[in-house]
């Protein structure tokens, strides 16, 4: 039978997003401001509220990336048959098209010094015992990054929350957060829109709203993916914690990707430190960059 | 004096009626099961070769060159709609269905799960009474893809989410954890490069064809939509081409050529794709070759044995014939001609008897599994459910010619000896 | 009794030429039936080793959920113990397997390929594979030198903790400097020496390229062809990811160019030696697929029922015709169409053996009345009958059992050699097409046995006839 399942896979960017965000980011400390403003009546929940919640999740979204980044940080992973530990550093630049990232290996041993970059949908690998760059120009990587919880999607590309879905409000209220910080805490169904390109039926995302300070107002919290419209429980939960200063800004340290599915299995990665806006060239982003 | 020879020969062979009828009838009798033989033999390989290409590609594809070689999204048979036109045009009446696809590798996905699969767009028009996944009985679960895309047809399922649909192997349904109604989503790198394009599809149903890696890594899909995910256009990998008598193959690859050549197309035939299959068809059809000549033999034999016996017999008469003044001509002429009228009579009716039978099993088939019984449940939709009876024309006339000549051929020897005969002990030591 | 019998052979002997062809034609039909079943069976045979001998072998086994997922780390035990205790009887040769996806880049060129790893010596003992080697070497039947892992020490630890740390250091030290590349910790070559030392001890490479084979449309799809003197060597570079999720690139040497003339895999298949392949995933001693090959394929399932129950849950035992069910689905209609031609063939013997009998006792008529009227009772005649035809069946069956059994053994161990019948290169390599026959008891007792029911019949009733007529009419009678 003429099959080759191929399973080196890779994913891609998405342009255009940049430019959504642009025209909206003025737009964003009004729209924060708005829910202190208006009666409680007009609070209540409307589906499809795009233009209110969709870029509320695209800035929680990129909380920890901005339009430009360099982090560095540890990924622990626990399956049901091993464990692992990686120290590694991330840099993207999505300012201009086509989006880089690179990734570097810090540790352990067996992978430090292997480097991933991705520049558009060209991805190019490096193996320092080797000293060799192998570009996989039309090849598909498997799914999960290096066995976490993540997918190659999560990490070199962005997620399509703020797109794809719709939006209604189920719950708000006001609460604390971790530092003891006033906080709106809002809880969004989203569902998927008729033809969108998304493998959940139903995700629930918990917002972080900071009344009114400098810093991004809108934190992620917690969202949790569902298989299908129906189901009662989810199949992964992301969950944001240990806020920290990084960079200037209190942002969540730490992601748990838990497996509901099989458990006792989370993938979770602590951030040790971020850095946004650097000013990226060309050049960080190329093949030599990689050695 | 030629007339009187035929008269001879006719009167013998009618006095001795029950002797005459006796050897008629076996002639008869053998030479439709002979026929049988013949037709049974070449149409059970017909369906040896159909349980290999229905799960395979059919049995001649046409495709761009270099696309067998490396198939990818680059080498495509452009304007399908056209080249398709085209294609039933070129073949006639010798090919009797012509079928677009398109296959490519993505990656489905559902939740959390992501498997590598080979993805394969089809029109489920087309595909449903050649392909074996299409079939009825290898989807489990659910409905095969819609034939109708405008609305469902009674029988069917409507599409729950307006998402085109998609039908994959139990096993992968399994791996991905799917149920019918649920978005499964695939991901390629579409044509002209760039960035991954990804759609959602809902599963529509699930199959079995017992084959592993069709059932683990296979999906389905409406050729317009692998069409639009891969931003192949009108493209397709290839047309496949299902023969209605796939001894014709020669023929069509012929008829095809000026096709081929005008648009740079390649052709692969199925001997090609199944090497196994091929091979073992061709040793089989020597076998039965063989097998045809040892049975030919047998026949003939049948025949020499009643015709010696017959003339054994009656030397006595040729005895009397001979002193009464008839030349040994005649006596020979007599012998030869009734081997002639008796086998030639005689083939024509078992011709007849056994173009019936042919014909029974060419229309009504054999069922395999009422005919032998066994658990024949092995492969599912791969077996065909009946084979039935193929007939060359023109070969069973040169074997019904064959078994006349040789009929001739071993009467020689009787009739040359009754004319050698010396009339006094003829008469004399054969009383 | 014996009189009757005497008188049997004399009238046989009296009457020889039509004894002789009576006889003749029952050794005919016997021989006929014997070499056709025996036929049958060879090309039945020869149909399931065809397919089965290429790759599949008669009975493979995997960890359960293998075959679904292709996770690397599904593998079952293949160190020489556990293959041990796979030998039970029956079991000719066995294979250990493995299978990974990675990455192959020649040049400018490059694939996603399927590596296959296999012992050349155990494989040979399976399948024939090696046959289908099309140009060059095949896989050498040692495996390539490669040291032995070894775990780190406590102070090698403590040296990985340290690099790590420095790593992040100067991670953190590039986020606050930007662009600034070197530093004055020395170049990443030389900065990474200890790193890799440490990585070259736990992942160890091997000492010189792997030799490889590649199926034949990949090797013309990389651009890769022999030299003038139709040597290969050229180097290959590999990308793969270990069990361990260490993925690392490698360095492989062509040997050769396999053409199975199975298009998947000849386009994306590069084989290895199982013991390199191993060590590339982190795999020690395991395997993803054992193959098979019995003595007797008949038993596969019986066979793999036993295996499955000694080697318990662990592991899935399956035989050829529950994996491939589309070449069982071949040969349950091969073996369809075979019964209904032997069926066939049958009837036709049948037939030309009544027709033989009946002959031959419908001109017996006379001689049978004149019997009658010097004085034998009917019911001897019936027997005189009786005991000629049994005489005959006999000499001729054993002429026929005679011939019948020379011919199924000449086709048995010479073959009718067919290859002015058609094309006959199996997948792509060229073969002796010869067609085989398979001698068994069955296939010689049960043509005799129909053979003598069938003279008894067509031998009685005209006899029996005979037996009643008043002699004046039977004489009277021609």
């Amino acid at each position: 039978m003429n099959l080759t399942p191929n399973s080196l896979c890779s994913s891609g960017h998405r342009p255009g997003r940049r430019r959504f965000v642009l025209q909206l980011m003025p737009l964003l400390p009004a729209l924060a401001a708005a829910p202190l403003l208006r009666p409680l009546a007009a609070r209540a929940a409307t589906s499809g509220s795009e233009a209110q919640f969709s870029p509320w999740i695209q800035e929680a979204e990129r909380v920890l990336r901005g339009r430009s980044s360099a982090a560095v940080m540890k990924m622990h992973i626990q399956r049901s048959d091993y464990q692992r530990s990686y120290d590694l550093m991330v840099m993207s630049d999505d300012r201009a098209e086509p989006g880089k990232v690179l990734i570097r290996m810090l540790g352990p041993a067996l992978w430090r010094g292997n480097a991933t970059l991705k520049v558009g949908d060209r991805i190019s690998f490096y193996d320092p015992r080797s000293r060799r760059i192998t570009v996989m120009g039309n090849s598909m990587l498997a799914d999960n990054w290096m066995g976490s919880h993540f997918s190659n999607d999560d990490l070199m590309r962005e997620t399509d929350l703020s797109r794809h879905y719709s939006y209604e409000l189920l719950q708000r209220n006001k609460d604390r957060d971790e530092l003891g910080r006033r906080v709106e805490l809002l809880q969004l169904l989203l569902r998927p829109k008729p033809a969108a390109p998304v493998a959940w039926g139903k995700v629930h995302y918990q917002l972080q709203l900071l009344e009114g300070s400098a810093d991004p107002v809108v934190l992620p919290l917690q969202v949790d993916y569902f298989r299908r419209p129906e189901d009662e429980k989810a199949q992964r939960s992301l969950r944001y914690s240990q806020l920290k200063p990084l960079d200037g800004r209190v942002l969540p340290s730490r992601l748990t990707m838990q497996a509901l599915d099989k458990p006792g299995e989370f993938t979770q990665i602590d951030y040790a430190r971020l850095k946004f806006d650097s000013d990226f060239s060309d050049d960080d982003f190329s093949e030599r960059a990689l050695r | 004096m030629n007339m009187l020879a035929h008269r001879l020969a006719l009167r013998n062979l009618l006095r001795h009626r029950r002797r005459s009828g006796f050897t008629a009838a076996i002639i008869v009798i053998t030479l439709a099961l002979l026929t049988c033989f013949q037709g049974l033999s070449d149409g059970g390989h017909q369906a040896m070769i159909q349980v290999g290409v229905r799960m395979g590609l059919g049995h001649l594809i046409l495709s761009q060159q270099g696309h067998a070689q490396d198939p990818s999204l680059e080498r495509l048979i452009a304007q399908a709609p056209h080249a398709l036109e085209q294609s039933r045009a070129a073949a006639g009446s010798l090919a009797r269905h012509v079928v677009p696809r398109l296959r490519f590798s993505a990656m489905a996905q559902a939740g959390a799960q992501q498997i590598a699969v080979t993805a394969s767009g089809v029109e489920p028009a087309l595909e449903l009474p050649v392909s074996g996944i299409a079939d009825a009985r290898a989807i489990i679960v659910g409905h095969p893809l819609p034939v109708s895309t405008a609305k469902a047809s009674p029988g069917e399922a409507p599409a729950r989410t307006g998402l085109p649909p998609l039908v994959l192997g139990e096993r992968l349904a399994k791996a991905l954890d799917v149920r019918i109604g649920d978005r499964v989503t695939l991901t390629v790198k579409p044509l002209g490069g760039g960035e991954f394009a990804r759609a959602a599809f809902e599963l529509h149903g699930i199959f079995r064809t017992g084959i592993q890696e069709l059932d683990a890594f296979w999906v389905e899909l409406p050729l317009e939509a692998a069409q639009g995910l891969t931003s192949a256009a009108q493209g397709v990998s290839h047309l496949a081409l299902y023969l209605e008598d796939e001894r014709q193959l020669a023929a069509l690859q012929q008829q095809l050529q000026p096709l081929l050549e005008a648009r740079a197309w390649e052709a692969q035939a199925w001997t090609q794709a199944a090497p196994e299959l091929n091979s073992a068809v061709a040793m089989d059809a020597a076998g039965m070759a063989l097998l045809m000549v040892i049975v030919i033999v047998v026949v003939v034999a049948g025949i020499l044995n009643t015709v010696i016996m017959s003339v054994l017999k009656r030397h006595r008469e040729f005895g009397v014939m001979l002193a009464l003044g008839s030349s040994p001509g005649l006596i020979v002429r007599v012998v030869l001609l009734e081997s002639l009228y008796l086998a030639g009579t005689s083939l024509l009716l078992g011709l007849l008897l056994g173009l019936a039978a042919h014909w029974h099993f060419a229309t009504e088939g054999l069922n395999f599994r009422e005919v032998f019984g066994t658990g024949l449940e092995a492969g599912g939709v791969l077996l065909p459910e009946r084979f039935y009876s193929l007939l060359k024309p023109l070969k069973l006339a040169g074997v019904a010619t064959l078994i006349l000549l040789l009929t001739l051929l071993v009467s020689l020897y009787p009739a040359y000896k009754s004319g050698r005969l010396k009339p006094i002990e003829a008469i004399k030591h054969h009383a | 009794m014996s009189t009757i019998y005497r008188i049997a052979w004399r009238n046989l002997g009296r009457n020889a030429k039509r004894s002789l062809v009576t006889g003749l034609g029952l050794a005919l039909a016997l021989t006929l039936c014997m070499a056709t079943l025996a036929l049958m069976d060879g090309l039945s045979q020869e149909l399931i080793q065809g397919t089965t001998e290429c790759e599949v072998g008669h009975v493979q086994i995997h960890e359960p959920a293998y075959l679904d997922s292709r996770a690397l780390r599904r593998t079952v035990p293949a160190d020489p113990e556990a293959l041990a205790t796979l030998r039970i009887p029956g079991v000719q040769g066995l294979s250990p397997r493995l299978y990974a996806f990675a990455y192959l880049s020649h040049g400018s060129r490059s694939a996603g390929v399927q590596l296959m790893g296999i012992d050349p010596e155990h494989e040979a003992a399976v399948t024939v594979l090696h046959r289908k080697l099309s140009q060059g070497e095949w896989l050498a039947a040692l495996p390539t030198p490669w040291r032995e892992a070894q775990a780190l020490d406590a102070q090698q630890q403590a040296t990985d903790q340290a690099l790590t740390e420095a790593a992040i250091a100067r991670a953190f030290a590039r986020l606050e400097g930007r662009s600034q590349a070197a530093s004055a910790a020395g170049t990443p070559a030389q900065r990474q020496d200890p790193s890799l030392a440490l990585a070259e001890q736990l992942a160890p490479g091997p000492s010189r390229r792997p030799g490889v084979v590649l199926g034949a449309k990949l090797a013309a799809n990389l651009g890769l062809a022999a030299d003038a003197q139709g040597r290969w060597g050229q180097t290959l570079g590999l990308l793969v990811e270990s069990a361990e999720g260490v993925q690392s690139h490698l360095e492989l040497e062509v040997r050769g160019v396999l053409q199975t003339g199975l298009d998947h895999q000849d386009r994306s298949r590069l084989l290895l030696h199982v013991a390199d392949l191993q060590k590339m995933l982190q795999l020690p001693g395991q395997a993803h697929e054992i193959a098979l090959r019995l003595a007797a394929p008949a038993q596969a399932d019986a066979l793999s029922a036993e295996l499955q129950s000694r080697l318990g849950e662990g592991q899935k035992v399956q035989s050829w015709s529950q994996l491939r069910p589309d070449v069982l689905a071949l040969i349950a209609a091969n073996r369809a169409l075979m019964g209904t031609l032997v069926f066939i063939v049958f009837l036709i013997a049948g037939v030309g053996v009544l027709n033989t009998m009946l002959v031959s006792v419908m001109e017996r008529q006379r001689e049978l009345s004149l019997l009658k009227a010097l004085g034998l009772a009917p019911g001897k005649v019936l027997l005189l009958v009786i005991a000629e035809t049994v005489l005959l069946c006999l000499a001729g069956g054993g002429v026929g059992l005679a011939a019948g059994m020379g011919l199924s053994l000449w086709l048995q161990l010479h073959g009718l050699d067919v290859s002015g019948f058609g094309e006959f290169s199996l997948s792509g390599v060229g073969m002796a097409p010869v067609l085989r026959g398979q001698l068994s008891i069955a296939s010689a007792a049960l043509p005799l046995l129909m053979l003598i029911l069938i003279s008894l019949l067509a031998a009685l009733l005209p006899a029996s006839w005979a037996a009643r007529l008043t002699p004046a009419a039977g004489m009277r009678a021609q």
